[in-house]
């Protein structure tokens, strides 16, 4: 209907024949299209705060990042454009990045399996109908409610070199002695791999376990019913159904575990470990940021990383895929 | 249905906008300094500091009337200071460390103390010079050291009694055999413990002949050069590390410890190298320890390492009067006095006596290097150094070949960053 101008005589009447054509019935849902666009306006007012958060801390953030990369800044005076001398200085000049790089690296390839299928295996053991399996379920997801710093601050006392982990290998037959967990740089890494792995398997076990109880009783006792049990049934059939957790659990753990801060921060006390070996890439980014100040670095380690994990994303969506089957 | 969800749409936009204008309305306000009131923000600390502050703080505000906003920063102190400065909340007089005062000096934060070497009341004169010099860039005043420490020798006189030993070691060749005939290693009992800090080993550098006369006995005067590498320095470091290699001598995270000290008071060690600040540790966590002090070892001359810090004014400060009393009478005599004989730190000025109990780290103020470094150093040699001292202790680096890093990364250091 034109608003507005005042329908001439002859325009009016289809209008007013079209009105008196139509039941009662149909009035309510006349303005399906206003409808319609009414809902639309009502779903963006209610995510317009939420997504102007969104884009002022963490995309806005984001841009301000990759703009800085290019700029020398110590926060206190104002940048000045340097080009890509920081990115120079990562790649070429400061050999500690690459280390950062290496042991972030060698950390995702050893947790990332070993997180993914020991949370499988305890997703798989705690879906059967055994006694107990509530309690197990708390006691393996007990470790990821803790905090991870406290967490942190009680194994620097078990991975102590006269602490709890060393007294109890002491204890073993012959007597042997635990290497110094945290002293040593051949061992540092690797404690705090398995604090990581300990901590986070149990959230992964909750969602294999979410998964799992969503495949069908039928086709597993199908699958029975052809001759496949055991292994095989877990890894032909099982596997194959549960492959959006799987992709979750992969993705999700990749991103966390390129991003690992907090464990390497507490148990090297902020150094970055015996001779680097727990230099961790947010760590350094951390050393450079607020310890030496060199804000222009940071962000280029940033955006860097960032990089990084973009691919490895990409990769593990190529392999596992999501919701597409392949 | 229509008029509902017309007002449905209302309340949202209503409450959208509300929101958006509480959020463009407050604004984060500076807080206002009333009249005769002035802020200090100091580190966080043990109580003794604890003590040691209130007393300042009481006493200024008994003798101007004016009231002091005392803050303590947990954490980490440059970062939440940075973040000051920038937010608009600075305080007025802070504590500054040698670590991040060249950050601060040469990025204006500052306020320039010039000033106080005309106030004939103030006495800047009375500062040890080796001391102050820290605190100085660009040839201005920037910051007031408040107190130091020198190194000294700590030792377990049960211990030594019960070796058999008389007296503490006075040259290397004692240290090594006393370090040598305390150890047991089956209980766990090193003769010393020994960081792999070159905020330690630097004093051995300097005792053996070698650095210079810069910061930290490492650098030059000018801070442009190391000198590390050296007949010297190779000399120090065969003999720092090589107790570890012997087995006389162990790194505190090899006992268990965070740092020397703590090795040192749970007796896992018989002799540690320390500052000043061992004292009120000990006092409070290990309080029936039996233990003495005595001056650093000497090889072929006497060497030590001075560890200050210092109180600065923000440059940019509303209240630029009261700041100013404050300072002066923090950093002036009767303020150091108050300071040190509560705190039984060392004073760093020539008219304050040093507290009892503390001659013999007093004593060692004329060898001591003042322990300070350009922008970025501590992290971009200091460390590479500290990781070279380990791996020599650990057999895994030849003693050459880790000066020869040590010498490359403190040179690389000194280049600017980009």
């Amino acid at each position: 209907m034109a608003a507005g101008s005042t329908p001439s005589q002859p325009a009016a009447l289809p209008a007013a024949a079209q009105a008196a054509a139509e039941p009662l019935a149909t009035v309510r849902w006349r303005p399906e299209r206003r409808y319609k666009r009414d809902e639309m306006i009502m779903g963006y007012l209610f995510v317009l705060i939420p997504f102007a958060i969104f884009i002022t801390f963490s995309f806005g953030a984001m841009i301000f990042d990759f703009w800085i990369s290019f700029y020398h800044w110590a926060i206190l005076d104002s940048p000045r454009f340097v080009g890509s001398a920081n990115y120079n200085y990562l790649w070429h000049i400061d050999t500690v990045w690459l280390t950062a790089l290496g042991n972030t690296a060698q950390y995702c390839l050893v947790v990332v399996p070993l997180q993914t299928v020991i949370a499988f295996t305890l997703a798989l053991i705690v879906n059967q109908n055994i006694r107990g399996r509530s309690f197990f379920r708390t006691t393996f997801y007990f470790p990821s409610v803790t905090s991870s710093v406290a967490i942190s601050l009680i194994f620097l006392f078990i991975f102590n070199n006269f602490g709890l982990l060393n007294f109890l290998i002491s204890e073993l037959p012959g007597h042997p002695s635990g290497p110094n967990w945290l002293g040593d740089p051949a061992y540092a890494l690797k404690s705090i791999m398995g604090l990581n792995i300990w901590t986070t398997t149990g959230t992964l076990m909750v969602v294999f376990l979410a998964a799992l109880q969503d495949v069908p009783r039928e086709v597993l006792e199908a699958a029975a019913i052809d001759g496949a049990t055991g292994v095989k049934a877990v890894t032909r059939i099982v596997v194959p159904l549960i492959r959006p957790a799987l992709f979750f659990v992969v993705a999700n753990g990749l991103i966390g575990c390129m991003q690992i801060f907090d464990q390497a921060f507490i148990l090297s006390q902020g150094s970055g470990g015996p001779n680097y070996s727990t230099m961790t890439a947010v760590l350094y980014i951390y050393i450079q940021a607020f310890t030496n100040s060199y804000y222009g670095v940071a962000a280029a380690a940033s955006a860097m990383l960032f990089a990084f994990i973009f691919v490895a994303t990409l990769v593990v969506r190529r392999l596992i895929g999501g919701e597409e089957g392949r | 249905m229509r008029a509902s969800s017309f007002l449905a749409k209302l309340a949202v936009a209503g409450v959208v906008i509300a929101s958006l204008g509480v959020a463009a309305g407050t604004r984060t306000v500076a807080p206002t300094q009333a009249a005769g009131s002035v802020s200090l923000a100091t580190w966080s600390s043990n109580p003794t500091e604890q003590a040691g502050q209130k007393k300042l703080v009481d006493s200024f505000q008994n003798k101007y009337g004016t009231t002091i906003d005392f803050q303590v920063i947990n954490g980490d102190y440059p970062t939440v200071l940075k973040a000051r400065f920038t937010a608009g909340t600075a305080p007025d007089v802070f504590y500054i460390n040698s670590d991040y005062f060249q950050d601060f000096a040469s990025s204006g934060a500052l306020m320039n103390l010039d000033f106080l070497k005309n106030v004939k009341s103030f006495g800047y004169d009375q500062y040890y010079k080796n001391l102050q010099v820290g605190y100085i860039y660009n040839k201005h005043i920037y910051g007031l050291v408040k107190d130091y420490s020198t190194l000294a020798l700590e030792y377990n006189k049960t211990m030594f009694k019960k070796a058999g030993i008389k007296a503490p070691p006075k040259t290397w060749a004692e240290l090594q055999k006393d370090a040598c005939k305390l150890t047991n290693r089956a209980n766990k009992v090193y003769g010393i413990s020994l960081s792999a800090d070159p905020a330690r080993w630097a004093a051995f550098l300097i005792q053996a002949g070698g650095g210079s006369t810069g910061g930290g006995g490492i650098l030059n005067k000018a801070q442009t050069k190391a000198y590390i590498k050296s007949a010297a320095g190779l000399a120090a470091l065969k003999f720092y590390a090589g107790l570890v290699q012997k087995g006389c001598a162990a790194r505190p995270d090899q006992v268990g410890a965070g740092w020397n000290g703590e090795a040192f008071g749970r007796q896992n060690v018989a002799m540690a190298i320390e500052g000043n600040w061992i004292t009120s540790y000990l006092q409070q966590t290990f309080p029936s320890l039996n233990w003495g002090v005595a001056p650093l070892p000497v090889d072929k001359k006497a060497g030590n390492l001075a560890f200050t810090a210092a109180y600065g004014v923000y440059a940019r400060t509303s209240n630029k009067s009261n700041a100013i009393k404050l300072l002066e009478y923090l950093a002036g005599k009767s303020g150091t006095t108050v300071w040190s004989h509560v705190v039984g730190y060392l004073p760093a000025r020539k008219d304050v006596k040093p507290p009892a109990g503390t001659k013999v780290f007093a004593d060692q103020t004329k060898y001591a290097k003042d322990w300070f470094f350009p922008p970025g150093f501590t992290n971009r040699a200091l460390t590479p150094i500290g990781n070279d001292i380990q791996a020599v202790m650990d057999g895994k680096m030849s003693a050459s070949s880790a000066l020869n890093d040590m010498q490359n990364k403190a040179t690389q250091a000194l280049q600017n960053v980009p």
